[in-house]
């Protein structure tokens, strides 16, 4: 009986003496709870209205914050690897820092697609994976490892893994295809626009230089295995539905190609987010071929020019911009439709496809916030089989505005409405644009 | 029968708990312990170095823009109170703060270096506290970092940035020394070895027309020595330091730099304004935090072409919805301020709502907050003021008079702002019969006809009255409260709350904390 009482009584006087150590000495201490000396919180009225109220707020808003970080802080980081930055520019990350974080896109006419985002980064190394599902005909899963010298020159080397399955589209060759001669239409099809489910693969090796102050080098080669199949979500509107079978090609087969690219930018403004005056030229060329066929092969040359001119005010700039992409075709070999030319610089539909594309534009953009621009813009684009096929007759046009929010260096994101004779498109991104190198990614 | 539908419905049970849990709570005063107030944190305790924290804008302005706004909408919680104040409702001396020096001090305690001395040297690899700084060191071997007024902006950003130092050092706060200096073009030279900055020190000696004049005014921010650690977190706290136990959005020293900002036009407060120095030899130092860069303050930040870096979308002034309507086509010159080249641009208006909204600590400054810092910027006497202004050594001395005048004419515009969301009283005395209360805002004020009535309650430490309300009248400034007599034999807690007559309804009352026994009276707890 006494032996518990006396380790009673010795807990006791061990759990006083610990208590009387916790105790400040009153004149200096480093506790929040300590410091202001509050032993029991005020109760204001309402208080309990509060609490109720923010555990039924706790969902949506532990959401949307972690929605924020994940598309304003993460997405700039990650995907301005195609750009070699500027030795002021160039991140130091803490060294050892992985994060985790969830993702949501949308775009008009398509589905939400949800997934995550990890993101590692060690000093000059970052690397990142992200997943996203929007439904079975949109998953991509996007692998980077990118790695950022600053001296002697500033160097940016990137491994990029990326694989994804998206319902596509393709309506034919030709400015106006429904009169080139060159698609063979099925007399019975229900419209002449089919579509398809490409599923990719690709890896991409990227090795970018600034060489001088305004100038980048980049080389850049990748593997691309395309496969094209009937989409399950447009039945009877498949390729071989729309078109003539066997008459487009690469319809139906899995290609694999190794494309390399070289490119050269001269880009004098001094920073590419912000409303700024300047001078930007930018020439690529590139070879493609069958990785089990090399004699299957084509080119792509091109370029674009780009001029920014202040307007009034140093935050006004209207900018003119013409780009050419060709690509050429060598020996017999027919280049599968998945690789013709596109137009994506044109803010409208970009259905069109051939070996040459043109596109220009003319964009009002003005600085109205510290960090945001408005924009108004009219886009002329035309494809033909070659250059000296171009023509301005049955020139496609769209116009439109927009927003746009920016970094010290960086686009961070924009929201775009556009109209065209074909119709109205509303593009919403957030995350940093491609500089250059783009056909890589197409 | 309202049971038995909350039975049914789920929904309609949980609003009717709701409800009456939101009905039957009252207020019950926070309780404090009986001890004296805390007046020292131990943050000083050595830590290792910490990271480089670099200013990540992505980060700041999803932070500021998105996450601010958007999440702040969603949290019903009251925003806490700031956590860095001790029982008094007072901001103890710490690595952020310290008590502000005497006017005797002052001086002796701004100038711990003094101003370069020549010959000076440009330097590299030497951390700088503004973007692009240009770094030197003087004829001791010691630190600077040095710049110039923007061209056709003579004697503006210069002064800025010498006449604020001098300002937030009176107040308390960390903040380099920065002294004007007339220096020789033939005293500045590239330390040898580092040719590729000639280029630079050319860029900061010439004039718009590329000529090299003799002698150029500089401003030249001393170093305060330690190793720098990076701007300080706007949010949260930093991991690797142990001594940092407040998130950093709830430090009134930070929240009230948004009072600050507003009394000296320093716009665009944010992070880029706080940066951690690691003081101390590795492993055996700590962190200190500054405030720098105040270039901008005094109506410099709004003067066309003052920014020191060009900001993001360059220089966009003027209204946003204008700007947006007009399509940006308004000449800047016919925009307010326009044409101003000096810092008498700055106004006599200061509303502090206007400033630092996107500055997260700022963004939640809570009255006492704001208070806490108005005392400090009322102490401030007007010699205080002309040492300041004269640190930035203005050759008008017309314009020197004028921002003095400017700066007083916006205290009081601060001051008038701030003191109608507190009850602005401070403990003179206390006794066992009476509560002596200084009223704050009538500190420098003639005419003893503008006192306001207060009204006095006195409660328990759970919220029960336990005497009769009083109605009193300051004094000569004083408020003489008499209090309820103890209770005998035991010790007491008793709040007395008083709140001004008339005041705005979300208006604070003011709480003195007492804790009664037969020996005496004595005051463990203020609230604001």
């Amino acid at each position: 009986m006494k032996t518990p009482l006396v380790l009673a009584v010795a807990v006791s006087v061990l759990l006083c003496a610990a208590g009387a150590n916790a105790e400040p000495d009153g004149a200096r201490d480093s506790q929040p709870t300590n410091l202001r000396g509050i032993e029991r919180e005020a109760v204001e009225p309402g208080d309990t209205a509060r609490d109720a109220a923010n555990a039924l707020l706790y969902l949506p808003r532990e959401s949307l914050e972690l929605l924020f970080t994940a598309t304003g802080a993460v997405g700039g980081l990650i995907e301005d690897e195609q750009v070699v930055p500027r030795v002021k520019n160039l991140l130091n990350p803490p060294p050892g820092e992985i994060s985790v974080f969830p993702t949501l896109f949308a775009e008009t006419g398509s589905s939400f697609n949800v997934g995550a985002r990890l993101l590692a980064r060690e000093r000059n190394l970052a690397s990142t994976l992200r997943m996203g599902y929007g439904g079975d005909e949109a998953v991509v899963v996007d692998s980077r490892v990118r790695l950022a010298l600053p001296e002697p020159v500033p160097l940016a080397l990137t491994l990029e893994s990326f694989a994804d399955r998206q319902a596509r589209s393709f309506g034919g060759l030709g400015q106006r295809p429904g009169s080139d001669d060159r698609n063979q239409f099925n007399p019975g099809a229900p419209d002449t626009t089919a579509f398809y489910l490409e599923t990719r693969e690709r890896f991409i090796t990227s090795l970018g230089a600034r060489a001088l102050e305004d100038a980048e080098l980049f080389l850049s080669s990748s593997l691309t295995r395309r496969r094209n199949e009937d989409s399950s979500s447009h039945r009877d509107r498949g390729l071989d539905d729309v078109f003539v079978a066997g008459s487009v090609p690469g319809a139906g087969d899995t290609t694999r190609l190794v494309y390399t690219e070289a490119t050269v930018r001269v880009d004098t403004r001094p920073w590419r987010g912000g409303p700024a005056t300047g001078f930007l030229f930018e020439s690529y060329a590139g070879r493609s071929h069958d990785a089990d066929a090399p004699d299957h092969r084509f080119w792509r040359v091109g370029g674009r020019l780009a001029s920014f001119h202040e307007v009034v005010r140093p935050t006004n700039i209207v900018s003119p911009k013409l780009v050419l992409d060709t690509l050429s075709r060598v020996g017999d070999w027919e280049v599968p439709f998945t690789e013709l030319t596109g137009q994506p610089e044109f803010r409208g539909f970009d259905t069109r496809r051939d070996d040459v594309s043109l596109v220009g534009s003319l964009d009002y953009r003005w600085g109205i916030w510290r960090y945001a621009a408005a924009r108004i813009f009219i886009d002329g684009a035309t494809v033909a089989p070659r250059v000296a096929a171009l023509r301005l007759e049955h020139l496609r046009w769209a116009g439109g505005f927009g927003f746009d929010l920016f970094s010290n260096t960086t686009l961070l994101g924009s929201a775009t409405v556009v109209g065209s004779p074909e119709g109205f498109r509303v593009l919403m991104r957030f995350g940093v644009a491609s500089g250059f190198g783009d056909r890589q990614h197409r | 029968m309202t049971g038995s539908v909350c039975r049914r419905r789920p929904v309609g049970w949980m609003l009717c708990w709701t409800l009456a849990l939101a009905c039957s709570s009252g207020y019950r005063p926070a309780r404090f312990r009986d001890h004296p107030p805390i007046t020292q944190v131990a943050d000083t305790q050595p830590t290792p170095v910490p990271a480089h924290h670099r200013l990540n804008d992505l980060a700041k302005l999803s932070n500021a823009y998105l996450r601010l706004p958007v999440i702040g909408a969603l949290d019903a919680s009251r925003p806490p109170p700031a956590g860095d104040v001790n029982s008094w409702d007072e901001v103890p001396a710490s690595s952020w703060h310290r008590e502000p020096p005497s006017d005797q001090e002052l001086r002796s305690s701004y100038q711990r270096a003094g101003p370069p001395e020549p010959p000076l040297r440009v330097v590299e690899n030497l951390p700088a506290l503004r973007r692009g700084g240009l770094t030197i060191t003087d004829r001791r071997g010691l630190h600077y970092e040095v710049f110039r007024d923007p061209a056709r902006l003579a004697q503006t950003t210069t002064a800025a940035a010498a006449i604020a130092s001098r300002l937030v050092h009176a107040l308390g706060y960390f903040t380099p020394e920065v002294w004007v200096v007339d220096v020789s073009s033939t005293e500045l030279r590239v330390a040898p070895g580092a040719t590729h900055l000639h280029a630079r020190l050319s860029e900061l000696l010439s004039t718009p027309s590329g000529a090299t004049p003799p002698r150029v005014r500089l401003a030249a921010t001393r170093w305060p020595g330690g190793i720098d650690a990076g701007h300080t977190l706007a949010y949260g706290r930093r991991d690797d330091d142990p001594n940092d136990r407040v998130a950093h959005e709830d430090r009134r020293t930070l929240r009230a730099l948004r009072v600050l900002a507003a009394w000296l036009d320093l716009r665009r407060l944010g992070p880029h304004h706080t940066r951690d120095l690691y003081v101390g030899s590795p492993g055996k130092g700590h962190l200190t935090h500054y405030l720098v860069d105040l270039h901008g303050a005094l109506g410099a930040g709004r003067l066309r072409g003052a920014e020191a870096t060009r900001p993001i979308a360059g220089h966009v002034r003027g209204n946003a919805w204008v700007n947006l309507a007009t399509l940006g086509l308004i000449p800047e010159e016919q925009l307010p301020d326009a044409k101003a080249t000096t810092l008498g641009v700055l106004s006599e208006q200061a509303t502090v709502a206007d400033y630092a909204r996107f500055y997260e600590p700022a963004a939640r400054i809570q009255p006492d907050d704001a208070y806490w810092m108005v005392k400090r910027i009322q102490s401030l006497s007007p010699p205080i003021l002309r040492w300041a202004v004269a640190g930035g050594k203005l050759d008008d001395a017309a314009l020197a008079d004028e921002l003095v005048d400017k700066l007083q004419a916006r205290r009081r515009a601060i001051l008038q702002q701030v003191f109608a969301a507190v009850t602005p009283l401070e403990v003179v005395s206390v006794d066992q019969s009476d509560l002596v209360l200084e009223d704050r805002s009538m500190r420098g004020q003639p005419a003893p006809g503008q006192s306001k009535w207060y009204l006095v309650r006195f409660i328990d430490s759970k919220g029960a009255a336990v005497a009769e309300p009083q109605r009193g009248r300051p004094r000569r400034g004083r408020l003489k409260v008499i209090l309820p007599p103890p209770a005998r034999g035991r010790s007491t807690y008793l709040v007395v709350m008083i709140r001004a007559e008339g005041a705005d309804d979300d208006a604070s009352h003011f709480e003195a904390h007492l804790v009664r026994e037969t020996q005496g009276t004595r005051v463990v707890g203020i609230r604001h």
